[in-house]
């Protein structure tokens, strides 16, 4: 006769899932929770990016997708001589220094401004927040309207003010079309960075300005020795990420300028765009893409060692 | 020495403050004020020479006609189909590995990190110009799946990024001692460290919301009926519409929840970007 054994209920199961995740060394289980990011990055980034470098030796058509022919670098040599990326290039230049400059001033400025205490302090941080989380293409929109030749707010407060006799057809022309660009990013892009600019401000121990003080510095030269050594660090990493973001400005060109008046304000990213979707050069316009990635990259490396040498 | 009798007197300097703050608050709020006055005015007054600001003909019952019509209730489904489904895949697919990064050693782990900060350098287009063929050949243009996929696979590095700083903090004594008591690893993932990283994970939703309800050019070359709400508001210019009104309506009604969100999580924004600008 065999006895019934009554086993008590085992507290961690040996079978199922969760069983099976126990018994995997840290590596294995790491690295099956790391399976989702391969996917994402390697899959979902990493092929679309070699692709697309593959892409930019053919010459392909975006209506003949099946007939590819191999160019070489051909179309990184054709590149130079293409009247729209020589226009594109130092276009795109002047719109990174024009937004860096005048968004970098206005968050520097606004950064030292709410650095003061002062009553109801915490709701002026807060209006600041609100051009941040304007999406992209509605700012673009609202500025268009606003620079609206006929009817635009701009021109009627110019004209209002008694500032400007005639309507400004600020589109119209490449000078005051590359100010309204600017103004428009500047406008949504100087929260971020007057937020990372205050965050540094309010590191710097108070007790410095007391001392200063103390000893007859004026607010100059409070502002000169101490404020400006203060945020040096971040003032250059707020001016790198600004021109990285300007260089892949898409959203405002294509909704607020088109490029125009005459392609003078057509960006490399926009222009990327037209070769690839409107002038159907698929392979051409990945070897832009191409070019503007490979410009981005410089700047990020300049960014990631200035980082390092925080540390 | 003679001390110099300051520029400003002192008691000059709260009031002076207070007019600069002001007037700061109004130079970034007027545009904005603009889009509503645009939105709720007959545009009719407004395309004059010079615009006619009779606010008692304003009215918010454009606003209701938009909202219920056909057009924008179909953007506003396919935003928040794109936008849901985006962030809940990167959520879940970027807390793993973020979870994994931060908990485990293995070979490669600064390098993945820092590939995946390098990939935040690309513009998109040299993402869509090959998603657009890759797409094409797997017949999944202008489907929400194609859309989702690659707006997970663009936004999963900064997810993962911000996760892993998050689980970073949350100490690993914790889940040590909760495996000691005999939880299992998952156990111990879904009692201890999931409660902790709520606030985390939220974050990072939201983050992923935002960008995907901004999101432009993607849609812009990925699809063609699947029309989101910023492509609407491209629309609304020049070649397509003139309708400056409905523009306005469109845009604020585009931008509202956004907005919101941010002014209603304007305590933690404003504590990440402070924290990350130390951390860094």
């Amino acid at each position: 006769m065999t006895e019934t054994v009554t086993f008590t209920q085992a507290r961690k199961p040996v079978l199922g899932l969760s069983a099976r995740l126990d018994r995997m060394r840290d590596g294995v289980f790491s690295q099956l929770m790391l399976v989702p990011v391969y996917l994402f990055v390697l899959v979902g980034l990493g092929f679309p990016l070699v692709y697309s470098l593959f892409l930019s030796f053919f010459d392909l058509q975006l209506t003949r997708l099946d007939q590819q022919k191999f160019v070489g670098l051909g179309n990184y040599i054709k590149l130079f001589s293409d009247p729209l990326f020589n226009k594109a290039v130092p276009a795109t230049f002047i719109f990174m220094i024009g937004s860096t400059a005048l968004s970098v001033a206005i968050a520097v400025a606004l950064a030292l401004l709410l650095n003061q205490p002062v009553r109801g302090g915490t709701f002026y941080r807060v209006v600041l927040l609100v051009p941040w989380a304007v999406p992209p293409v509605v700012n673009s929109w609202m500025w268009l309207w606003i620079y609206n030749y006929n009817f635009g707010a701009l021109n009627a407060l110019l004209r209002a003010l008694h500032l400007s006799e005639g309507y400004i057809n600020w589109l119209g022309h490449t000078n005051t079309a590359f100010l309204a660009m600017i103004v428009a990013e500047s406008w949504k892009a100087m929260p971020f960075l007057t937020l990372l600019l205050l965050a540094n401000l309010l590191s710097i121990p108070k007790n410095l300005y007391k001392a200063a003080k103390i000893d007859g510095a004026t607010a100059w030269g409070r502002f000169r020795h101490i404020t400006l050594p203060g945020i040096r660090r971040t003032l250059m990493v707020v001016i790198i990420l600004q021109s990285m973001w300007s260089l892949k400005a898409f959203d405002l060109v294509f909704v607020l300028t088109k490029g125009q008046p005459n392609d003078s304000t057509t960006l490399l990213n926009y222009m990327v765009y037209l070769q690839a979707f409107n002038f159907n050069n698929i392979g051409y316009g990945a070897a832009a893409a191409w070019f503007l990635s490979i410009l981005v990259v410089v700047l990020t490396v300049l960014y990631m060692t200035l980082l390092r040498e925080r540390e | 020495m003679r001390t110099k009798r300051p520029l400003i007197p002192k008691w000059m300097h709260q009031p002076l403050l207070q007019i600069a703050n002001i007037l700061v608050v109004v130079l970034i709020l007027a545009p904005v004020f603009w889009m509503f006055v645009t939105a709720v005015l007959p545009i009719g007054l407004l395309m004059r020479r010079p615009p006619v600001l009779d606010f008692s003909k304003a009215s918010l019952a454009p606003f209701v006609t938009t909202i219920v019509s056909k057009e924008f209730l179909n953007a506003l489904l396919n935003s928040t189909i794109l936008s849901v489904f985006t962030s809940i895949v990167s959520v879940a697919g970027g807390a793993l590995g973020a979870y994994a990064i931060a908990r485990y050693r293995f070979k490669g782990k600064n390098s993945l990190l820092l590939l995946l900060l390098g990939t935040q350098m690309a513009p998109g287009t040299i993402m869509v110009i090959p998603c657009f063929i890759l797409l094409n050949n797997m017949h999944l243009l202008d489907t929400y799946l194609g859309l989702i996929l690659i707006h997970v696979a663009f936004l999963s590095p900064l997810v993962i990024w911000l996760l892993y700083g998050f689980f970073k903090d949350i100490p690993p004594s914790l889940e040590r001692a909760a495996r000691m008591d005999g939880c299992s690893r998952l156990q111990a993932l879904r009692l201890v460290v999931a409660p902790l990283s709520v606030n985390g994970l939220a974050a990072a939703g939201i983050f992923c919301f935002i960008s995907t309800w901004a999101s432009f050019l993607f849609p812009l070359v990925l699809s063609i009926q699947r029309l989101n709400l910023p492509i609407m508001i491209s629309r609304f210019t020049v070649i397509y519409d003139l309708d400056f009104s409905k523009g306005a309506r469109y845009g604020l009604l585009v931008a509202l929840p956004v907005v919101l969100v941010t002014l209603l999580a304007q305590r933690y924004i404003i504590k990440g970007i402070v924290e990350g600008a130390v951390k860094q």
